[in-house]
Parts: structure tokens; sequence; C-alpha cells
């Protein structure tokens, strides 16, 4: 097999299968549920393998992988190729997005386990594996938008997956309008920048090989609508809000969709247009700032949220945001390397907290689930480990991640987003904590409702041991590493780069502190009642009412403007003029009938009018009767 | 001469002009429409008599035929407008035109 | 007798002769779907044997009314070519989704003389021919809404014929003009598309005609403010009526902008291109925002095919490839989508006796076959990925951008002002509790799914593979922008 038809099968694989899958779910009723699991593993598992064979040989070789499928429009000027290109970033990509969403589906075989919309549910998660692949391997940007709202899409369908409440799907709406809201912003940055030099190929390659012809301001401006995609994409503000209703979908959709891949798909994106972020540093800065916001943002009201998948959700904006600070900063393959550590450890808090979910009775709480330390341990040594990852204690994976974002904002000498950033991973270790203290840490002792099965724990243990190493990879210099993934990603950083001795005390004040919150948090929690004390603030666990102001701006005007346009304008404005006039004729016509009334005699009179009327007529024109 | 009888056969038809529009009752709207007919076959008499071409005093015979007849068809409507409505008031039958109310 | 007569004239011939027998109502039906697969067969060889680079193809020219220089003329380029597919497949499709339930000879009959009068319509290259024809397509939509509508059927009959007619006056006297304007310039009459090209007329007089054509094009479109017609007629027009207006003739306005008015008055279209690329931007956004507050699904699905009808408008006055290839493509992908969404409405109504969207709910449960097919055409119209809509979008948008900027992000609001109302649409039709008029909802019987599942491969099709379907029609519109570049420079 030769390696572009490598990466059809990964590409192809998921795709098939989904159909396949939606063949036998749309034809017989009551299939055995191994099917679907034989079919789900089989998509999702050989473009897991694929995608790292193909990762390898190119880390090993360099070796480009390029595979050109067919012609997808040609008209004119516009010319774009289905064509799939494993470079670098592409190979970095799908290394972790396969394999991670391998590791998810097994862990849903267990979740959904029973579910009477099994195969439904796996359909769309294979589905859902062919646009991210397609997204991350397109050799053009319009291909690359086909997978991006694919995603999208897909993800709307996850959100509401439990149709009998119709809330459910609300909250799947909301995510796929504000994700369209930044597709918006996605497509007009791409039709611009085909208007601007789309005649000279409109592939990735030929795009930033010619940048260089574009207006300057103009450039900053494609750089700012791209962003906006990745806003909506990646949940930073202002259009974060769908991210926290997100989590109505199944704990696994939560662990696939938002945690490991569609939203990091917006740090992917801005990597991959990283010389055209060069060129257009001013909005660089405002990516960074944004992040910053969004961090901090995340991270203050996770502090004050009780259901365990928001405080993940929140948790996941707030690692966005800080993968959008490193990129804002230039620092390219450190936004990456943080996506690769967080797409282990997210995945597998959130398939933790599914567990404990099935686990205690569908109660996501966690006031109500505490002290089940004992009757969960696996999962509760499972989580403590991600915890203090997220948390950057040393040498979890996501230290040297975490870490290497810090030390580059440092030395960017962006001090306020550095401070913010600080304020924010502080922040992280304290809720990631409060969450953890709160569950496990407690006299109380509560008995597991519903056993969870094996195939849940085999993935999670796997992307336990990925968590505690995969930050060895790319080891910094400071520790005696070579940066293998900085090396190998090869993108046009702007690094600038800190002295050793500084660096080392970044990182031990850093940790300290860090250790200084988990303390603090240890204090008020573990066997506290420290979190029955807490004060309500409204504001924090209504998201700064965010929500409410976007309704209040947004969508009652909205509603009040449809009204106003069919009501109004249509129906009263113009219709009713338009029908008065047809009336008119008619109002008119009345009125003449009352002439016609009947009477002979009357109409006798009307003839004696004629005759007279014509007489006179005559005698004026001929001059007759002399 | 044939001056005269047409003025006096215009007076002839102004009567009965008058009559068909002024009066209600039935029957002497038909006697008006009559005037008016007998109006008319003086002129075509008057006339034909000054061109002394005998064809309009034909249509005349002819006419006053019709008329004959007519009279016998209109008075056999009378009875029956009568029997239906109990008067013969000329106001009473428009049920040709539309209602307004 | 050659295949585009026979596309014309074989469906109303036939009509005629069911109307002037008295036959029994299942063999109206079969000789229906005989006579609509012979068309549909024909017309897909007429596809394939289709050559998109000559500029007119099976041109056919009799001399009718020799002293006014009327003739039979005509012809079939890339851009009629879509019209006349989709009329072909979606007759047969509807009368197979529909055939339990419409029991009644005249709806069947009037349905074949649409499909004549549609075919003629589009075909036709001489003004009075392709006038005969927009009135011979009217009437039976007149008459179906009046004998087999629903609630103030005829009222709502007579609105639409009124307006109607109203606009065909005002085009009938503007080919008159026309045609008496050639006379005194080159000594006979002709009605010839071609030959009137050559008429010379002032800036003021050529205004006049083409806001004469325009005012039969928008309201059959419609264009914002002639379409306060469309939501009621729609509301109460029986299923094939609203197919038939909604995927076929609303088209047909659009196409015949591009066809006659930018044939007969190219300088005066690209002089008030500007306008009409504001009036439709502005419908795009008007329609769609109004359908934000429908209850009724017809109501809100008419108000939706108007946004996306301003849409195509915007992309022929875009008037460059990019435009003119975009909105034939979206002609042709929103009537898949509309025709299948329609049927899918009708066949609700029978099992629920409800369009309005609180006696909906729950489908999803009770009927999954029927939620995946419903669900599916209600994001190809939102233009997702995958789907034909999402292609000529794209294109429009490219073809917009590259007019002016501005335009353009006006224009890209596209792919979001549909999803204000169909995913709303969709989770208060489709999901929640089932209520009591879906409890009993019957799943997708076979003939509806065969009737449903060419149309979804199409769009699928046409979404994946682009490149096959667009290539009929570039050349069309390629030698139309040629044109344009001549003019400017002259």
């Amino acid at each position: 097999m030769t390696d572009a038809q490598l990466l059809n099968v990964l590409l192809l694989a998921p795709l098939l299968n989904a159909l396949l899958m939606f063949v036998i779910n749309f034809s017989f009723k009551n299939v055995k549920q191994f099917i679907y699991t034989f079919f789900a593993l089989l998509g999702s598992g050989v473009s897991a393998i694929v995608a790292i064979y193909i990762a390898f040989i190119n880390y090993s070789e360099h070796k480009l992988l390029v595979s050109h499928l067919f012609t997808w429009l040609d008209i004119s000027n516009f010319s774009v190729e289905v064509s799939l290109r494993a470079d670098a970033l592409g190979s970095f990509m799908i290394l972790f997005v396969a394999p991670v969403s391998f590791l998810i589906h097994i862990y849903a075989t267990g979740y959904m386990d029973k579910d009477k919309s099994y195969g439904r549910f796996f359909i769309y998660f294979n589905l859902f594996v062919f646009f991210m692949l397609l997204l991350v391997l397109a050799d053009n940007p319009i291909l690359m938008f086909i997978g991006w709202e694919g995603v999208g899409l897909i993800s709307y369908a996850l959100i509401g997956f439990y149709i009998e409440d119709v809330k459910n799907t609300y909250a799947g709406n909301k995510a796929f309008i504000l994700n369209r809201v930044g597709d918006f912003g996605f497509l007009s940055a791409l039709m611009l920048l085909f208007v601007m030099i789309g005649d000279l190929g409109f592939s990735f390659d030929a795009i930033f090989a010619h940048l260089i012809g574009v207006d300057s301001s103009l450039l900053s401006f494609i750089a700012l609508l791209l962003f906006v995609g990745a806003m909506g994409k990646s949940a930073q503000i202002p259009l974060f809000v769908w991210l926290p209703d997100a989590m109505a979908g199944p704990t696994p959709v939560s662990a696939l969709i938002h945690a490991a891949t569609m939203v990091t798909a917006g740090v992917y994106m801005v990597a991959r247009f990283a010389p055209l972020y060069n060129m257009a540093v001013d909005v660089s800065l405002f990516i960074a700032y944004i992040g910053a916001f969004s961090a901090l943002f995340a991270a203050i009201v996770a502090t004050r949220q009780y259901d365990i998948k928001k405080i993940l959700a929140y948790s996941t904006m707030s690692q966005l945001g800080f993968m959008f600070m490193a990129l804002g900063v230039g620092a390219y393959s450190t936004a990456l390397f943080h996506m690769f550590t967080h797409a282990f450890f997210k995945a597998l808090l959130f398939m933790g907290a599914g567990v404990i979910i099935v686990a205690f009775h569908h109660k996501q709480d966690i006031r109500e689930l505490r002290g089940i330390r004992y009757s969960v341990p696996f999962v509760f040594l499972m989580m403590f480990i991600a915890s203090l990852t997220i948390s950057a204690i040393p040498p979890f994976s996501a230290f040297f991640s975490k870490d290497a974002i810090m030390s580059t904002l440092f030395a960017s000498g962006h001090f306020d987003i550095f401070i913010m950033a600080l304020v924010a991973s502080l922040l992280t270790a304290f809720y990631m904590f409060r969450m953890v203290f709160v569950l496990f840490f407690s006299e109380k002792y509560q008995e597991v409702t519903q056993k969870s099965s094996k195939t849940m724990f085999y993935p999670m243990g796997i992307l336990t041991l990925l968590t505690l190493f995969s930050g060895f990879w790319n080891l910094p210099e400071i520790f005696g590493g070579n940066l293998n993934i900085s090396h190998w990603l090869h993108l046009a950083d702007k690094s600038a780069t800190l002295s050793h001795e500084t660096e080392f005390l970044l990182m031990l004040g850093n940790t300290l502190l860090i250790v200084g919150v988990i303390y603090y948090a240890y204090k008020k929690y573990a066997y506290a009642d420290g979190i029955e004390q807490e004060k309500q603030i409204d504001f924090l666990t209504n998201k700064f009412y965010i929500d409410e102001i976007y309704h209040v701006l947004i969508v009652k005007p909205l509603g009040f403007v449809s009204l106003f346009f069919d009501k109004t304008i249509s129906a009263f404005l113009i219709d009713k003029s338009i029908n008065n006039l047809a009336f008119l004729y008619g109002k008119l016509g009345k009125l003449f009938s009352r002439i016609e009334n009947g009477n002979v005699r009357f109409y006798a009179l009307y003839i004696l009018f004629g005759v007279v009327f014509g007489f006179i007529y005559l005698y004026l024109l001929l001059g007759a009767f002399l | 001469m044939l001056k005269s009888y047409m003025i006096l056969s215009i007076i002839l038809f102004s009567i009965g002009v008058v009559g068909l529009i002024s009066r209600r009752n039935i029957i002497v709207i038909y006697m008006s429409i009559e005037l008016l007919l007998n109006a008319v076959n003086l002129s075509l008499i008057a006339i034909s008599a000054d061109l002394g071409e005998s064809s309009g005093q034909i249509i005349s015979l002819i006419i006053i035929a019709i008329a004959a007849s007519e009279a016998a068809l209109f008075m056999a409507l009378f009875v029956v407008l009568f029997r239906n409505r109990g008067s013969l008031d000329a106001n009473l039958f428009d049920i040709l035109g539309e209602k307004h109310d | 007798m050659s295949v585009l007569t026979t596309l014309i004239f074989l469906p109303i011939v036939t009509a005629l002769i069911l109307f002037l027998t008295r036959i029994n109502i299942h063999i109206v039906k079969v000789i229906y779907m005989i006579v609509t697969f012979i068309v549909m067969f024909l017309a897909m060889k007429l596809y394939i044997h289709f050559d998109p680079n000559s500029p007119m193809s099976w041109v056919e020219f009799h001399p009718w009314i020799v002293q006014y220089g009327i003739a039979y003329h005509i012809g079939v380029d890339g851009v009629s070519l879509g019209i006349v597919m989709m009329n072909a497949i979606i007759m047969p499709l509807v009368a197979i989704a529909l055939y339990k339930q419409r029991d009644k000879r005249g709806y069947w009959i009037n349905l074949l003389f649409v499909q004549g009068g549609i075919m003629g319509a589009v075909l036709s290259l001489d003004l009075m021919l392709f006038y005969l024809f927009w009135e011979v397509m009217l009437l039976p939509i007149f008459f179906m809404i009046g004998l087999f509508g629903y609630n103030k059927n005829h009222f709502f009959a007579m609105k639409f014929n009124m307006y109607t007619i109203f606009g065909s006056l005002m085009m009938l006297i503007s080919i008159l003009y026309l045609a008496v304007a050639y006379k005194t310039e080159f000594g006979s009459y002709s009605f010839d598309l071609y030959d009137l090209k050559n008429t010379h007329l002032n800036s003021v007089e050529s205004l006049f005609v083409f806001s004469g054509f325009m005012v039969a094009f928008a309201i059959k479109i419609p264009i914002f403010p002639f379409h306060t017609w469309l939501s009621d007629t729609y509301r109460s027009a029986p299923i094939g009526a609203v197919i038939v207006m909604s995927a076929l003739m609303a088209k047909l306005g659009a196409y015949a902008i591009w066809r006659f008015l930018f044939t007969l008055l190219e300088k005066t279209s690209h002089e008030v291109a500007n306008y009409f690329i504001a009036l439709g931007l502005f419908g795009l956004i008007f329609f769609g925002i109004s359908a934000m507050s429908q209850t009724h699904l017809k109501r809100m699905f008419a108000l939706s095919s108007a946004s996306h009808l301003s849409l195509i408008v915007v992309g022929f006055f875009i008037y460059d490839v990019y435009g003119l290839t975009g909105s034939s493509y979206l002609i042709v992908a929103h009537a898949l989508s509309s025709s299948a969404l329609f049927l899918m409405v009708g066949m609700m109504y029978e099992r629920t006796q409800s369009h309005y969207l609180e006696a909906l709910g729950g489908i999803a449960t009770v009927a999954p076959r029927f939620a995946f097919f419903f669900a599916f055409f209600a994001l190809s119209i939102v233009g997702v990925p995958l789907t034909a809509g999402f292609v000529a979008e794209v294109l429009i948008i490219l073809g917009a951008f590259d007019y002016n900027i501005y335009v353009g992000f006006i224009t890209a609001t596209t792919i979001l002002i549909a999803m204000l109302f169909m995913f709303k649409m969709i989770s208060s039709v489709l999901y929640g509790k089932v209520t009591q008029a879906t409890q009993n909802f019957q799943d997708l019987r076979f003939h509806e799914f065969i009737a449903l599942v060419p149309l979804a491969l199409l769009v699928v099709a046409m979404g994946i593979f682009p490149n096959y379907f667009i290539k009929k029609i570039e050349p069309t519109a390629l030698s139309y922008t040629v044109e344009k570049k001549v003019s400017i420079h002259e």
C-alpha cells in the first residue's frame, strides 16, 4: 500500500463504517449491539493505527504524504481539490486525535451500553472522527472549512443526543449557531483571501507563498476574521456560552468533542495560518489578550460551579485560553504541545466524571457526591493524577507544556498577559482540587449504585500513562531535553528565549505557588464542610450573567424584529395597502351599482338623459336641426 | 305641413316620456309607452306621406297590430302582478337591481 | 418530433385528453406516472448528451404567425437545463409520494398541465411563446388552490391570480413595446429573443421595458416588496401546488431574469444591478428574520424559500461567473431540498392534521426514519457541507466578495440567517415529548421512502462532486460574463 493510499484509508475508514452502521440502523430494528460495537471500533481503530504509523514515518523520515482524491470544484480561477496532506503539523494532530478518539470509542462502548440509541451514537461518533481528520489533513482552506463545519454539525447532533428532552436539543442548537457565527468569520476571511490572491492557487502552500501581495491592513482584517472562527470553535470570549450548555450530551461526547478534539480545532487553525499571523502582529496580540481573558474568566467562574461536568467544561475553556495566549505571542509549537497534553488529561478527567455519573445514579452535583473515594478507588487515583497534571505539578506532562507557555509569556514582555495567566493557573489548581477534595476526601461513604463495565477502565488506564509521561517527549533544554516536538513541527515560532536561571526561578516560584494553593484547598474542602459554607455568589454561578445579557441584547430583539417585519411591515404596511387597492375596486363597484336599483322608471330616466345629451352633442357637433 | 305633424309627434312623445318617468302605476306607465309608440307611428306616417312612399305606413300598421297583441299580454301580466303583490306600484317591482340595506 | 417539443407537449396533450375523457382516477394516476416518467427519461437523455460548450442546443425553429414574426423557437442551454431537469425529476416523485393522498382527477391533470407549461416557458426563445407558456402554467395552480386548498383558499387563489396576472400584463406591455420598437427600426415585426436583442432603445425606454419585465419576475420570485401573496398562498395551497410554486415557478422567475433581461437589456441590467443586489440582500435578511416568528410550517418554509430566492437574485445580479454559476446551482439545490421538505410537510399533515409547530413534537422518537429525512433536508436548506446548498452558497458568497467586500459580508450572513428558524423548527417538530397529534405518527411508508431517496442522493451527490454538475453550467455563465467585459470596453 502506498503512503498516499494510507491517508485515504485513515480518512475513509471512519466514514465507511459510519455509512455501514447508518444503513444497518436504517434498515433493521433490534440489531444486536455488538454489530455496532464492531464497526465503530473498526472504523476508529483502523484510523488510529494508521495515524500512528503516518505520524511515525513523518517524524522519523520527515516525509510529506499527499493524496489527491478528486477535483471538488473548478470554476474559472476558483479551483478546489479534495486532496489530503500530512505534513508535520497534520501528522502531529492526527497522532493524538485519532488514537484518543479510538480510546474514547472504547470507553463509550461501555458508557452507552444498553442505550436504545446505541447505533445512532456510534454513527455520529465515527462521522465525527471523519470530519475531524478531514479538518486536520485538508490541503486547502475550503476543504478544511468543510471539516470544520462538519465537526460542528456532528457536535450539534451529539449534544442534543437525548432528544426526548427538548432542552438538550436547544443546547445543541446554541452550540451550532454560535459555531456558525464563527464560521461566518472564517468563511468571510477565506473569501477575502481568495479575492486577493486566489487566482494564484488556493492551497495552503500557495496562499502562504503569495501573502506578500496582500495589503497589510486587509491582512490584519483577514487574520481577525479567521480568529473569529477560532473563537466560535474553541469557545473563547465572547462566543463561549455554548460550551457549558454542551455538557447536556453524554459524557463520552464531552470527552471527545469538548476536550480532546473539536474545541482544539481553533488552536490548530491559528497554528496552520501561522505565516499569516506572523505578518499580522497586532491581531496576534489581540488573540493573546482574548486568550488571557478567557482563561481568567473561565477559571473564576469554575471556582463556583457545582456540576462536575461544568467545572471541567470551564476548565477546558480556560486551558484553551492558555493555548491562545501562547499562539498570540507567536509560540505556536508551545501551544500545540499544550494541546497535545491537554487532550490526554482532559479526556481522562471527563472519563472519570463519566464513570462517577454512571456509578452514582446520574448525579452530577459535587455536593451530593461527597465521599466516594473508597467506592471508586481507581477513578480517584486517575482523577487525582489528572488534577495534579492540569495544575502543572512536576513531573507530569502538563507541567512541561504549561511551564513552556508561562516562560514564553514572561519572555515576550507582555507582563499583563503573564499576570493573568499566572492567576488563571493558580485558580486552575484551586478549582480542580476543590472538586477533587470535595468528591473524594470526606468521612462519608456512598455505595456504588451501578457498576461500570471494564471497558471503561482500560482506555482510562492508557490515558493515565500518557498523562504521566507524554510530557517527556518535548523536554526543554533546561532538563536536558531537546524539544523534540517543536523541532519536528518546525513552525514559524517567534521565540524569545530566557536564560536558564530565570526560567528555573520562574518554574520554581510557579510550582510553589500552586502547591500553596492546593494546600489551601485541602484545608478548606478536604474533610471539612467548606463547600457547604461557600457563599453563593450568583454573579459567578451564573457566569457573570453573560447568557442573560446575550438573551436581552440579541435573542429578544431578534424575535421582536421578526414580529415587526412579519406583522407590521409585511402584513400591515404592504399587504394591507395592496389588498385595499383591490378592495377599492369593489367599493367603487358597489357605489355604481346603486344606480341600478331595478326600478324600471329610473332606467327610463337614464335613457332620457342619454338621449338628451346625445342630441345636445349632435347639435353642437353637426349644427343639426336647423 | 310635415312640420306641424312632427311637432305634434314630439309633443305626444314628450308627454309619454314624462308619464313613463313620473307615474308609479304600472297601467299608466303602459299607457305612456303606448303614447310613445303612437308618437313614433304618427311621425312615420307623416314622413311616409310626405315622401310619397308607402313603406312607413306599412310599418306603422304592423306596429299597431303588434301593440294590440302587446296590450293583451300586458293586461294578463297586470292581473298576475296584482294577484301576487296586491298592488300595481312600479316601485315594488325592483327585483332586477342589487339590494342595498 | 424532437426531444424538447415532446418534453413540452407530451404532458399538455395528455392532460387535455384526460380532461376531456372521464377515466377512472386510478388509471389517471397510472397515466400521470407513465407520462412523467417518460419526461424524466427524456430529460435524463438530454442531460447526458448535453454539450455545455455549444451556446444553445436542440434548437427548433418553426414560423408560426408569420405576419408578426412570432415563431415556435425553443432551445436549451446550461441555465435552463437545471430547471428542465428539476421539473422532470420532481414531478414523478411528487406522484409517488402523494399518490395515496389525492383522489381527485383534477389534481393530477393540473399538475401535468403545469409541467408542460413550465417546460415551455423554460425552453422558449420567442417572447410571445414565453408569454403564452408563462400564462399556461399559472392557471392550473389557480385551479388547484381553488379546488383542493385549505382555509380561505378561494380568496388566496384569487389574490395569487390577480397578483401574477398584473405582473404578466406589465411584461406583455414591455414585450409589445420592444416588438414595435424593433419594427420601427428594422421594418418588420419579430418576437424572437435574438432579433429583439439588436433593438436600440434609449435609456428611459429601456428602463421602462426593464421594469415591465421585472415586475412580472419580481412577483413570481418574489422579491421584496412583492412578496405578500406568498405566505398565505403557500399556506392554503395543496402540497402539489406548493412544490410546483416553490421549487419550479419561483426559480423560473429568477431564471427569466437571466434569460431575458440579461440578454435583451444588458446595459440597463448592469446599470440597475446595484439596486437589485441591495433589494436582494434586504430580502435575504428580511424574509429570514420574518420566518423566525412563524408558527405555521408552510408559512415558515415559504419565507425561507423567499430568503433563498433573494440570494439567487443577488447571485445573478452580481453577474460574474461565480455568482451566475452559484445561483444556477442554488436553483437546482434549493428545488431539490425545498420540494422534499414540502412533501414531508404534506405527509406530516396527512398523519397529524396539523401544520402548527406547537401541535407537533417528538416525531424522532416515534418515526426515526421520517425524522432523519426531515432533518437532512432541513439541514441541506441551511447549507451544511456535503450538501448541494453549501457549494452554491460558497460560490455566491465568493462572487459577492469579488464584487464588493461589503456586499460580500452581507451575503455571507446567509449561512446564519436560515439557521435562526430552521434549528428551532427541527427541535420543536422532531424532538421533545410526543404530543397528542404525533403519538400515532406512522414512519415513512415504502412509496414515500422511494420518493425521497433520489432527492436525498442528488443533494449529497451535488454536494460532494459538484464539479461534474457545474461543468454543464459554467460555459454558459462564462459566455455571459465575457459579453459583459466586451460591453464595458465599448
